[in-house]
C-alpha cells in the first residue's frame, strides 16, 4: 500500500513538472530568430516582416562633384621655340667687312691712278 | 702705242676698282648700326585698363623709339614656330592665336630687328625701351589701346621664356618680340630674343 502511494506521488510530481512545459511548448511562439543566423528551432514560412529596400545605387557614397574642365588658354596655340626675326645685316662685323672691301678697292684705284699718271709723265 | 693701251687699261681698272670701292664703302655705311634712338617718355596716366572685346590690330606706335608701323597677321610656321613678317617688310605682325590687343591675355607682336638687304628693321631699337615707355595699338574698331612697358628682357633662343610670353595673365597685356644679341653666321640667326612686356593702361 505504501509503495503504491509512493509510486502515485512520483507520477503526479512528474506530471506536474512535465505537463506545464508541454503545454507552453505548444502555445508559446518561438523566439524571433535573427536574420542570417541558423536556428535549430522550428522555422516558420513567413513573409519578410521588413519592407524590401527601395531600388537604388548599390553604393551610398555621396557623389563627388566633377572638377571643372580647364579653361582654354588665352593663347590658343603656343608656338614652339623662339621667333627668328633678323637677317643679321646690322650685326657687329658685317659692316666692318664691307668697309675693308671698300678700303681695298679705293686703295687699288688710287694706286692704279698713280701708275697711270706716272706712265704718262714718263712718256 | 703699246704704252697708250696699257695706260687705257690701267685707267679702266682704276675706274672700275674705284667705283667698286665706293660702292662697298657706301654699303658699309648703310649697314652700320645706327646709334640707338629713343625719345624721352611722356608721362601717361596709369588708371585701370578696361578689358576690351576682340578687334584686330591695325597699326602700332612706339613714340619712344619712333616706331609707326602697320600690323600684319601672323600664324604658325610649318615647323611649329611662330611665323614672322617678310624680312624686308616695314611692318610688324600680330600673332593670330593670341588675344587681340586690349583683350584679356597677352597679345603678341613680332617684328624684325634688321634684314639682310634693307638694314635696320621696325624693331631695331626695341631693346632701347624702358619701363614706363608707352606703346599704342590702333584696332580695327577704331579704338586705341595704350600699354605701359613693364620690363624688357633679352633671352637666349635656347631658353626662350615661353610660359612668361604666352602664358595666361589676369589683364590685357602686350608682348613685343624681336631678335637680339650676337649673330650666328653659320646658323644665319641671332642667338637671342628681345622681349618687351607691357600692360594696358587705357
Amino acid at each position: 500500500m505504501t509503495s503504491r502511494l509512493c509510486f502515485a506521488a512520483a507520477v503526479t510530481a512528474a506530471l506536474f513538472v512535465a505537463l506545464p512545459g508541454a503545454a507552453f511548448a505548444d502555445t508559446t511562439p518561438p523566439a524571433p530568430v535573427p536574420t542570417g543566423t541558423s536556428s535549430s528551432g522550428p522555422v516558420q514560412s513567413q513573409a519578410p516582416t521588413t519592407p524590401p529596400a527601395p531600388a537604388g545605387p548599390a553604393t551610398t557614397v555621396a557623389p563627388v562633384p566633377a572638377a571643372p574642365a580647364p579653361a582654354p588658354g588665352q593663347v590658343g596655340v603656343v608656338p614652339v621655340g623662339a621667333a627668328d626675326t633678323g637677317g643679321g645685316s646690322t650685326a657687329p662685323g658685317s659692316a666692318g667687312t664691307l668697309f675693308v672691301l671698300g678700303g681695298l678697292g679705293l686703295a687699288g684705284a688710287t694706286g692704279a691712278g698713280a701708275l697711270v699718271v706716272a706712265r704718262r709723265r714718263t712718256a | 702705242m703699246r704704252g697708250d693701251r696699257v695706260a687705257q687699261l690701267l685707267l679702266a681698272v682704276t675706274l672700275v676698282t674705284g667705283l667698286c670701292g665706293a660702292g662697298f664703302v657706301a654699303a658699309g655705311l648703310a649697314g652700320t648700326p645706327r646709334a640707338p634712338q629713343r625719345v624721352d617718355a611722356v608721362a601717361v596716366s596709369s588708371g585701370p585698363a578696361p578689358v576690351l572685346g576682340r578687334s584686330l590690330p591695325v597699326t602700332l606706335a612706339i613714340p619712344a623709339i619712333r616706331v609707326h608701323a602697320g600690323l600684319l597677321t601672323l600664324g604658325v610656321a610649318p615647323d611649329g614656330r611662330v611665323a614672322v613678317p617678310p624680312l624686308d617688310s616695314p611692318d610688324a605682325g600680330w600673332y593670330e592665336h593670341s588675344p587681340t590687343p586690349g583683350e584679356l591675355g597677352p597679345a603678341v607682336l613680332l617684328g624684325h630687328v634688321d634684314s639682310a638687304r634693307t638694314g635696320p628693321g621696325v624693331f631695331y631699337d626695341l631693346r632701347m625701351l624702358r619701363p614706363g615707355d608707352t606703346v599704342r595699338v590702333t584696332r580695327a574698331d577704331g579704338g586705341v589701346v595704350a600699354f605701359r612697358v613693364d620690363r624688357v628682357g633679352q633671352y637666349p633662343k635656347a631658353a626662350f621664356p615661353t610660359a612668361a610670353v604666352y602664358g595666361d595673365i589676369d589683364h590685357a597685356g602686350l608682348r613685343l618680340i624681336t631678335c637680339g644679341g650676337a649673330f650666328d653666321r653659320s646658323a644665319r640667326s641671332y642667338v637671342d630674343d628681345v622681349v618687351v612686356f607691357a600692360s594696358a593702361i587705357a
